[in-house]
């Protein structure tokens, strides 16, 4: 247990340190910020005054350990369009992008689980061969385009739904769905294959010969069963989940850190965008964290390993 | 239960199960693979030749006839998919931007192929050190969100397509990195390996005319699959503007300019959002027959 918290606590401070320095040297090698601030009409004293007051008069070694002081505070300076510190502006906009993502990904699982054993049942049937062939291309759809097609759909034909925003209880449903669908189409096949090779397992045929119900055998043992594969490519997905829900809260101009960093990076506001890096890794790795705790509860073998 | 299964199971691993039903009866797609591979060729040619047949210059701005809906016609001028905001035919647009799809998807994928199982190899020949960095590296990348970090590269260096090819490189290298490394492994423990070191071979040699053969056919499998997700992570950032200058077409950057007139104009956005799906669904169609055909355990790595 405290081995597993010590290797993801590591994981965590080698990520943020390393795309910390990345952003650092490519932010100091691409140009002098304080030309960007300064804008082009600038005097040469103004953007003297700007370096002085970034600190960037110092030396490179000087304004990197300044940095990795600041990294360790999550003073990331103040957001030059916003003109307020940057982390908080980033911790504003966190919920919304945690409502969209968890949203997203709990309607993925509820479609897919059932999605995926009907396919398994019914492999040889008609059904089942569409719910594979579906799945096949909602695998191909990455999400911007997905929001496209739902945006024209419900929101410009039929005019069921808002196409942006997060005003109305109504804006959640379009931005989850266009989030979720690749998810959705990539676990029901999965869960379909999975499925398939525990059908053919000893503890299925003992289930059945005892007479226990197929929603009993499929729901109760099998789903167990296969869930510690399924969560082991759950925690290698969220990375692309994550990277998905910044390009869906562009398109629905969804008021999450998607949005906030999309602009940052159209006004090279580096401060933003650093803290927006920053606060996506720790979620990051604190969600694989709880993957692997989640591992523990599901499957006694690990439980028995671990202690 | 099914004799087939059991055999199926035993031997070829999950995959083939999930794609050979009991009575021995292949998947409908699997069917496809040729075909989507004869299309997608057909369409990348099409591109890349698009100077020579297409007649309408894709930059060319008539704003007169801005907006017009598919199969209009101005003057002699046919506009099969209609016009865009500025009065540039969608038609010529969606031709001319296929080729930064399809120039971008196979140079990066084929990039991060070698450069990936160079370093897979490197791992499984030497393990020690280089075997802990690699896949440390290959651990991390692969949990984090890398588009993110692209996105905040391109953003700083600037867009072009050099350096999206780069960034997407610096990100699909792991997966065959991940691949070449297992798979070498395996062919270590093999008897003809160590019978070709006992006879004294070593270094280059051994490693190109034992390992590499064994290893090549799941990377190209897996390569496919890169392909797909090269297509869709460079739409994806030409879409928010990170991609090459938008002077030259794409269909990520025309689906983010038709975003805005899906009110007045819904073919702006729908022909490349078509374009998009149908070309990640062939390639992901092929990949899967591929896979069946060469290597039913790999894809899952």
């Amino acid at each position: 247990m405290i081995r597993i918290l010590g290797s993801r606590l590591l994981q965590l401070i080698l990520v943020v340190i390393g795309i910390g320095t990345l952003l650092f040297f490519l932010v100091r090698v691409s140009g002098d910020p304080a030309l960007a601030i300064a804008g082009s009409d600038a005097t040469a004293e103004n953007i003297a005054s700007i370096r002085q007051s970034l600190g960037l008069d110092r030396s490179i070694l000087e304004q990197y350990l300044s940095f990795l002081q600041n990294l360790c505070t999550l003073n990331f300076g103040e957001s030059y369009t916003y003109l307020l510190p940057a982390m908080p502006l980033i911790l504003a906009a966190l919920p919304n992008t945690l409502y969209l993502s968890f949203v997203a990904f709990l309607l993925a699982i509820v479609i897919a689980v059932p999605a995926g054993i009907y396919a398994a049942v019914k492999r040889n049937s008609f059904s089942g061969k569409a719910v594979m062939s579906i799945s096949m291309l909602g695998q191909s759809i990455p999400p911007f385009v997905i929001g496209i097609f739902l945006i024209l759909v419900f929101s410009v034909w039929l005019r069921w739904l808002p196409s942006f925003g997060n005003e109305a209880g109504l804006s959640i449903i379009m931005p989850s769905v266009a989030l979720s669908a690749v998810l959705m189409a990539r676990y029901t096949r999965l869960i379909r294959a999975y499925f398939l090779e525990e059908l053919n397992r000893g503890y299925v045929r003992t289930g059945k010969s005892l007479g226990f119900t197929n929603a009993r055998i499929w729901f109760k043992h099998i789903l167990r069963n296969i869930s510690v594969p399924m969560l082991s490519l759950i925690g290698i997905d969220l990375g692309k989940f994550v990277g998905g829900a910044v390009i869906v809260e562009a398109v629905f101009a969804w008021p999450g850190i998607g949005s906030l960093m999309i602009n940052a990076v159209k006004a090279r506001d580096y401060p933003l965008l650093e803290a927006g890096v920053f606060a996506i890794a720790v979620m990051v790795v604190l969600l694989n964290l709880i993957v692997d705790l989640l591992y523990l509860y599901i499957d006694p073998r690990i439980r028995a390993k671990v202690n | 239960m099914q004799p087939k299964m059991a055999i199926g199971n035993l031997f070829l691993g999950s995959k083939i199960a999930s794609k050979i039903a009991p009575n021995g009866k292949k998947s409908y797609f699997l069917q496809a693979g040729p075909i989507c591979l004869f299309l997608l060729a057909i369409a990348s040619i099409l591109s890349f030749t698009a100077n020579l047949w297409v007649a309408q210059d894709p930059g060319y701005q008539d704003l007169i006839s801005r907006l017009k809906p598919p199969f209009s016609k101005v003057g002699d001028l046919n506009y099969y998919f209609g016009t865009d905001q500025l009065g540039r035919d969608v038609f010529s647009r969606l031709i001319h931007g296929g080729k930064i799809s399809f120039a971008v998807g196979l140079i990066t994928a084929t990039l991060a192929m070698i450069i990936g199982g160079a370093l897979g190899l490197i791992a499984a020949y030497f393990r020690g050190w280089q075997e802990a960095i690699i896949l440390r590296v290959v651990d991390i990348q692969t949990a984090f969100p890398f588009l993110i970090v692209a996105i905040a590269i391109v953003s700083i260096v600037g867009s072009g397509l050099t350096t999206i090819i780069t960034t997407l490189v610096i990100w699909l290298w792991t997966p065959f990195a991940r691949l070449a490394h297992a798979k070498a492994l395996i062919v270590k423990e093999s008897e003809f390996y160590k019978a070709a070191i006992s006879s004294g071979r070593s270094g280059f040699g051994l490693v190109f005319q034992h390992i590499v053969p064994n290893v090549v056919g799941s990377m190209m499998v897996v390569w496919t699959f890169i392909v797909a997700q090269t297509i869709i992570a460079e739409s994806s950032m030409s879409y928010l503007g990170l991609g090459v200058p938008l002077s030259t077409p794409t269909w990520g950057s025309m689906l983010s300019e038709g975003r805005n007139y899906l009110e007045n104009a819904w073919w702006i956005a729908l022909f490349p959002a078509f374009a998009i799906m149908l070309t990640v669904f062939c390639v992901n169609v092929f990949g899967d027959w591929l896979s069946d055909r060469i290597d039913p355990q790999t894809k899952k790595i």
